[in-house]
């Protein structure tokens, strides 16, 4: 016998033979299916935890960062604002030491006994020695281990010292006793300690802190000039410094007085778009003595799907960088299920799709078995947000962490069979709906957003809600708290 | 009553109801190229399940080559064949000598299928894998041996054997005679 015919044969003998397999096999094909379809939506939602996290960790990260570089600039401000202040001490010490020379000029002819230019003149040459002196001990003792520019800076601010401490020494204390006010030493030692005291801190300080030593340092020789010469002038070059430290501090205090009040009122539109996850949902086994019912309700309960919300929101900064913003939403959640019944009118004219509240025993009679098929149900809340925010980044690109509440008002659910033969059913909320009419959600998210132009700010809100409680009534013996995570969009407009 | 492009459309949606359909159009004559290699009717519906699951996830790349029977037909013999490879490790399948039976005419007229099918279920593992591939599907010895990793040789024996073991059985079911008259061998 030739291959061919023995093939033919064969061919032919299972050509048109058909085997009805049993129901139980498109039932295993389906939930293998929707297995895959549920590891399909738990990849989709690891993927949406995965963006909420890591945007969460990068909102963290900038935080960090910019707390850190605040701190830096807040402490290196601090040091300005201190050196200020010393240099409006040096200014006004500088008057001091000008209103005491003048005295002291001014003053000499009276007192008896006492030549007032040899005096001075003597002043002057001992003052030099003296200060070259502890010039050089000061050296030795306190620069050992700094570099030139330090030292040279610090040599200059200690030789001020050195000078402006003669100035208060026996010499000048035993004259000035004679012809000064004993107020006016007692400043001019202070004034000397503090300065002393400075070139101990900045010789220990960074570059920065040198350079400003030094224009300190610059500061003070003209008071040692002005004790040389005859003549004596006002320092308009202190005097000027002073003022402009003055201005400067002004407007910085007003710098940030703008920045606690920019941005303080806007409204924002958006939508957001994300999934839902029930897993943690459950059935009572005393739901229905029905073993279908009770595999429809548990299909219902545990389907995970996607969700949508539009709504407009209210913003205000509350402080530097706390801001509370509320608004008003409207959310839907869809999920597909597998019910494999349906239930009838009284009149068993009309047939409804099954669902967890028509699953009951009161309502078993009605239930007639069917072969599955999918209904997709819609809930439709109102969704009342109310959220404070923490603002870690304040630039043009904000980042800002959010958490708060919402209150989620339940309007409607819709069953949508995917046959011809069943309609579509509208379950609004009420005593006949299993769905809690209000819930309470806790809300947690980052906000990313850039400002273009005076007053509109666009924002990427990646976040998760969660329930509070079941979304199901508790007398249903249904429980459901879907863990959602979205990804809002909003567009923002800045009223001030 | 969807086209067969539409229900192929339906599927790649995942739309279930497009699913359930193709199901019931080809689910019978699948079953029966399961049962053909299997040795009984769950062992057959198991196939049949990974099968259409395979055919549900891969429709996306179906290119209309072929017919769509067809290719649904290779997925449910690559994936009996993927079953059977289990057994076939612990049971290698070597060359077998032939019953060196009389050739004779065998005329399956008159021969329910279910009849036949039975026969086939009763071969050894080895016979009936190779004599499904060669003489139903039309499978060559090489692709046969490339395919389950075994010599031409050893295809061919096998085949020989499944074919004389047949004849045997044939012979041997008295009953068959009674119950369709015209069958001869």
């Amino acid at each position: 016998m030739e291959r061919g015919e023995f093939n033919d044969l064969m061919k032919d003998a299972f050509k048109d033979a058909e085997v009805t397999p049993s129901e139980n096999v498109w039932t295993n094909i389906e939930l293998d299916l929707e297995k895959a379809e549920g590891g399909d939506i738990r990849r989709r939602l690891f993927y949406y935890k995965m963006v909420a996290a890591a945007s969460v960790i990068f909102a963290l990260s900038v935080g960090v960062a910019s707390v850190f570089v605040v701190n830096q600039s807040s402490r290196f401000e601090n040091q300005q604002a201190l050196l200020k202040n010393k240099q409006k001490d040096i200014a006004s010490e500088n008057q001091n030491n000008k209103v005491n020379e003048s005295s002291l000029a001014n003053g000499s002819n009276s007192v008896s006994g006492i030549d007032g230019k040899n005096t001075k003149e003597t002043l002057e040459s001992e003052l030099h020695s003296n200060a070259n002196q502890d010039e050089v001990v000061r050296e030795k003792t306190e620069l050992n281990d700094k570099g030139d520019t330090k030292s040279n800076s610090v040599q200059s601010s200690s030789s001020i010292a050195a000078n402006q401490k003669f100035l208060t020494g026996n010499n000048l204390n035993s004259f000035a006793a004679t012809t000064l006010p004993l107020e006016n030493n007692q400043k001019a030692n202070q004034t000397v300690d503090r300065i002393i005291d400075d070139s101990k801190m900045f010789s220990q300080s960074d570059l920065i802190l040198t350079s400003s030593v030094s224009r300190v340092s610059r500061k003070q020789v003209p008071v040692i000039k002005k004790l040389e010469g005859t003549e004596v002038k006002p320092d308009a070059g202190a005097l000027l410094l002073a003022k402009l430290a003055e201005r400067e501090m002004t407007l910085q205090a007003e710098d940030k007085k703008k920045e606690i009040r920019s941005e303080r009122l806007w409204t924002s539109v958006g939508f957001a778009a994300g999934g839902f996850n029930s897993v943690n949902s459950s059935v009572s086994p005393s739901t229905s003595s029905l073993a279908q019912n009770n595999f429809t309700a548990n299909r219902q309960t545990k389907a995970s799907g996607s969700t949508y919300s539009v709504g407009i929101n209210l913003g205000t900064k509350i402080a530097k960088r706390w801001v509370l913003q509320g608004g008003l939403n409207y959310l839907t959640q869809a999920s597909d299920y597998t019910a494999n019944s349906v239930v009838t009118s009284a009149d068993f004219q009309s047939f409804k799709v099954a669902s967890s509240n028509l699953l009951n025993d009161e309502m078993s009679a009605r239930v007639v078995s069917t072969a599955s098929y999918q209904v997709n149900n819609t809930l439709q809340f109102v969704s009342l947000p109310l959220q404070a925010g923490y603002i870690l980044v304040n630039k043009r690109v904000v980042v800002q962490l959010n958490s708060g509440v919402s209150t989620d008002l339940f309007l409607q659910n819709t069953l949508t069979p995917q046959n011809s033969i069943l309609e579509k059913t509208t379950q609004e909320s009420g005593s006949d709906s299993p769905y809690r009419t209000v819930n309470f959600s806790g809300l947690v998210g980052t906000e990313i957003s850039y400002k273009f132009g005076e007053h509109y700010r666009l924002a990427l809100n990646p976040g998760v809600r969660y329930p509070f409680n079941s979304i199901y009534k508790s007398d249903v013996g249904l429980s459901s708290s879907p863990l959602t995570f979205d990804v809002g969009l909003r567009f923002r407009y800045i009223f001030h | 009553m969807l086209s067969e492009t539409e229900l192929i459309e339906g599927c790649i949606k995942n739309d279930r109801t497009s699913q359930q359909a193709l199901y019931d159009s080809y689910c019978r004559k699948m079953m029966v190229v399961c049962l053909r290699y299997s040795k009984g009717i769950d062992e057959a519906e198991d196939i049949l399940q990974e099968g259409f699951v395979k055919v549900f996830h891969a429709i996306k790349g179906f290119r209309h080559e072929a017919k769509l029977e067809t290719w649904i037909t290779r997925i449910m013999v690559n994936t009996a064949l993927n079953a059977q490879r289990k057994k076939m490790y612990l049971y290698p399948m070597v060359d077998v000598e032939d019953l060196h039976l009389p050739e004779q005419e065998i005329s399956l007229s008159g021969i329910h299928f279910k009849q036949l099918l039975e026969l086939i279920q009763s071969l050894p593992q080895g016979c009936q894998i190779v004599f499904n591939m060669f003489a139903i599907e039309g499978y060559s010895h090489k692709e046969i041996a490339e395919s389950l990793g075994i010599s031409e040789g050893t295809s061919k024996s096998q085949f020989a054997r499944a074919k004389s073991l047949l004849q045997q059985k044939l012979l041997k079911e008295s009953t068959y005679y009674e119950r369709y008259g015209e069958g001869r061998i």
